[in-house]
C-alpha cells in the first residue's frame, strides 16, 4: 500500500493499557491556560522514567465550566494512585501556582481519584468548598431522570459536547491573585498509550517537516495527546539494553549511523527516521490520531510509514497500520489509500 | 403519562386547613385509580379521601399534576423523593417540606416555609414565595441541605435561615433577614436584598445583583472577579433565568462575616449595581 508515493509497511504498532485523567485549564486568556498546561505537561515524556505521560490535547474546549479560555490535557500513569500523585503533585506545582488559572476534572468516571481535596490544605484554614449538587442539573435539564456527570459514568465526551451542568464539589484555594478553583476529585479511566508510527525519510530535512505535518493533523484529532517534545520522538527505544538495569535502549535497528554494524531495518534511501508516539482515551482515538498523522505525513521525501512493536510482548493492543486506510477499524476516519 | 387530580369545586364554606403530605409521586405511583382515591387527607381534625376532594385521572406515575386552589392545603409534596409534582396554582404553607428528590413546580405563588429542611431535589416557583424559605423544619438545626429553590418572582422574610448546603436563587426581591445565621450553601438574589440579610452568618455565599448595605459586622475585602459563579450560571441560564448585565464579567465587591459568628461567610455585590 502506497499513500502519495510513501509505501505503508504491513506491521503494527504495539499499544498498551495506561490510566488516563483529563483536566480542563481555564485562565483569563488562552494564553495563561496554555502556558499552566504546558507547565503541568512538562517532564512527562514517557512512563519509563518520568512516572506518567501528559500532554496537551487538542483542540481547544469551545465551552468551559467558568467561561473561560481553556486547554485540555491527558495525564496518563500506570495505576489510579500514581494517576492522582501525578496530577495532585503536578497541578499543585504547575497549575496553581500558574496566574488566574482554575483547574477541572473534565473525564466523568465511576472510578475518582483526589485532587482537590488534597491541594485545598494550601488555603492553611482558609480554604471554602461549594458543592453543586444534582439538583441543580435537575433546574437546568427540567427532567426528573437526569444523570448528572460526575458519579455518572458519562461518555468521556468533551464539556463542550456534554449536558452543560456537571455535579461536582470543587475548592476555593485563597491565592495572591485571587483564588485557585479546582474539583475535589478527578475521573480516571483506562487508555491506551504506546500509538505509534515511524517516518522513514530521505533526508534529516525531509523527516522533520513529514513529522512536522503529522503533529499538526494529529492535534486537530480529539482525546489524544503526543507526549513527546513537539509531538516528536528521535530516540525511539527496544526492550533491554547489554547493560544490566536498564529497561530501555536505543533502537538499533532504525538507527541510520549503525547501518553497517547492526541488522538494519532502514532501506539504502533512508537517512533519517522520527517517531510519532500517541497516548489516547481509547483504541479509537488512537487509530484515529494515527491515521491523520501518517496521511499528513506521507509525500515526497517520505521513504516508508513503519511502527513499533516488541513482537505482541508490550502491550495487548496491536494496531495495525494498513487497515487504518481501509475503513476496517472502527472509528477510523481517514478513508482507504491507495 | 400524567397523573391529574383536580380539585372539587364547592367542598368547603370556609377555608380549612388541608395537611397533604400524601400528595407525593413517591404515594401515588403504581397506583390505581381507586387507589389513589383512597389515600387519606387530613381535613382539619377529619380523615378524608383524596376522592372525596378530588376527580382523578391516570392511573399513578411518577408525574403527578394537582389542579385548583390549593391555598389552604399545606405540606404539598412533603418529603417527596422523586418524580416531578406540578401544581396549577397558589399553594398553602410547607410546599416541598423535607423533599430529597425529584421536581416539584408551583406555577404560582406558594406561602410560609416552602422547602423547609429540604435535602434534595428541584424546587421551582414561579410566582413569588413567603416568609421562611428554605428554613428549617421545626425542631431542627439546619434548613436547606442539598437542594435547588428557583423562585421566579420574590420571597418574603429570611429566606434561607441557617441553611447548610444547596443552592437558593430568587429571581426578584428578598425580604429582611435573608440568609440569616447560614451555615454554608449558596443564596442568589438577584433582586434587592432586605435589610440585616446575612446576619450571624457563618460560612457560605449571599450573591446580590442589587446595591446593598451588609450588616456592620461585615468587613469589605476587595472586589475581584469570581469565575466559579459562572457553574451556577450556567445552570440558571439553562433554566431560563436572564442574568443581570455583566453578572459573568464584571467584579463583585466582597464583604466577609458575620464577625460575630464564625466569620466565613462572604456577600457579594455585583459591582455595577454598587
Amino acid at each position: 500500500m502506497e499513500i502519495d508515493g510513501t509505501l505503508i509497511e504491513d506491521t503494527y504498532a504495539e499499544a498498551f493499557g495506561l490510566r488516563v485523567a483529563r483536566l480542563l485549564i481555564t485562565a483569563e486568556s488562552e494564553s495563561w491556560a496554555m502556558t499552566a498546561a504546558r507547565a503541568m505537561t512538562g517532564f512527562a515524556t514517557s512512563i519509563v522514567a518520568c512516572g506518567c505521560e501528559a500532554g496537551v490535547e487538542g483542540p481547544p474546549p469551545r465551552r468551559t465550566p467558568d467561561g473561560r479560555p481553556g486547554v485540555r490535557v491527558l495525564l496518563f500513569a500506570r495505576s489510579p494512585e500514581a494517576v492522582r500523585d501525578e496530577v495532585v503533585r503536578r497541578v499543585g506545582q504547575c497549575i496553581m501556582t500558574a496566574a488566574t488559572s482554575s483547574c477541572w476534572d473534565d473525564l466523568p468516571s465511576e472510578e475518582t481519584v483526589r485532587l482537590g481535596s488534597l491541594l485545598r490544605f494550601f488555603g492553611d484554614g482558609h480554604q471554602t468548598s461549594k458543592l453543586l449538587d444534582a439538583s441543580l442539573g435537575l433546574l437546568a435539564t427540567g427532567r426528573v431522570d437526569a444523570r448528572a456527570g460526575g458519579a455518572g459514568g458519562g461518555t468521556g465526551a468533551p464539556a463542550d459536547d456534554a449536558a452543560p451542568f456537571r455535579q461536582r464539589r470543587i475548592w476555593r484555594v485563597p491565592v495572591m491573585d485571587g483564588e485557585f478553583v479546582v474539583d475535589d476529585r478527578c475521573g480516571v479511566r483506562k487508555g491506551v498509550a504506546g500509538g505509534n508510527f515511524l517516518i522513514l525519510g530521505r533526508s534529516p530535512q525531509a523527516t522533520l517537516q513529514a513529522a512536522t505535518r503529522a503533529v499538526e493533523a494529529i492535534g486537530r484529532v480529539p482525546g489524544v495527546i503526543l507526549p513527546f517534545p513537539g509531538g516528536i520522538v528521535r530516540s525511539g527505544s527496544k526492550v533491554g539494553s547489554k547493560y544490566r538495569g536498564l529497561v530501555a535502549s536505543t533502537n538499533a535497528p532504525y538507527c541510520p549511523t549503525l547501518r553497517r554494524t547492526v541488522k538494519t531495518a532502514l532501506p539504502d534511501e533512508v537517512a533519517s527516521v522520527l517517531e510519532i508516539v500517541i497516548d489516547g482515551l481509547g483504541v479509537e482515538e488512537v487509530q484515529a490520531a494515527m491515521a491523520a498523522g501518517i496521511r499528513a505525513a506521507c509525500g515526497p521525501g517520505v521513504v516508508r510509514i513503519g511502527a513499533g512493536n516488541y513482537g505482541g510482548r508490550l502491550g495487548k493492543h496491536l494496531l495495525r497500520l494498513r487497515p487504518l486506510f481501509e475503513g476496517r477499524p472502527a472509528g477510523d476516519p481517514a478513508g482507504g489509500g491507495r | 403519562m400524567t397523573t391529574t387530580l383536580r380539585l372539587k369545586t364547592g367542598l368547603f364554606d370556609r377555608p380549612i386547613p388541608v395537611d397533604a403530605a400524601s400528595l407525593s409521586p413517591d404515594h401515588t405511583a403504581g397506583l390505581t385509580v381507586r387507589e389513589i382515591a383512597d389515600l387519606p387527607i387530613l381535613v382539619g381534625r377529619t380523615t378524608e379521601r383524596a376522592g372525596d376532594l378530588f376527580d382523578i385521572e391516570g392511573a399513578g406515575s411518577e408525574d403527578l399534576m394537582i389542579e385548583g386552589d390549593l391555598g389552604s392545603f399545606s405540606r404539598l409534596g412533603a418529603a417527596m423523593t422523586r418524580g416531578r409534582l406540578t401544581l396549577s396554582g397558589a399553594v398553602g404553607p410547607r410546599a416541598g417540606s423535607g423533599m430529597s428528590g425529584g421536581i416539584l413546580r408551583i406555577e404560582g405563588d406558594t406561602a410560609s416555609h416552602a422547602g423547609e429542611g429540604m435535602r434534595g431535589g428541584a424546587l421551582l416557583v414561579e410566582g413569588s414565595a413567603g416568609v421562611f424559605l428554605g428554613a428549617p423544619l421545626a425542631g431542627h438545626a439546619h434548613g436547606v441541605n442539598r437542594g435547588t429553590i428557583l423562585v421566579r418572582g420574590d420571597a418574603g422574610a429570611m429566606a434561607g435561615f441557617r441553611m447548610r448546603r444547596g443552592t437558593i436563587v430568587i429571581k426578584g426581591d428578598a425580604g429582611p433577614g435573608a440568609g440569616t445565621a447560614m451555615l454554608a450553601g449558596s443564596l442568589f438574589v438577584l433582586g434587592r436584598l432586605g435589610e440585616g440579610s446575612g446576619a450571624l452568618m457563618q460560612r457560605g455565599t449571599i450573591m446580590t445583583a442589587r446595591p446593598f448595605d451588609p450588616p456592620a459586622t461585615f468587613l469589605e475585602s476587595g472586589r475581584s472577579r469570581w469565575p466559579y459563579l459562572g457553574l451556577y450560571y450556567d445552570a440558571l441560564e439553562a433554566a431560563g433565568v436572564v442574568l443581570p448585565a455583566g453578572a459573568r464579567t464584571a467584579e463583585y465587591r466582597r464583604h466577609v462575616g458575620d464577625l460575630s459568628s464564625a466569620g466565613q461567610g462572604e456577600i457579594l455585590i455585583l459591582e455595577a449595581a454598587s
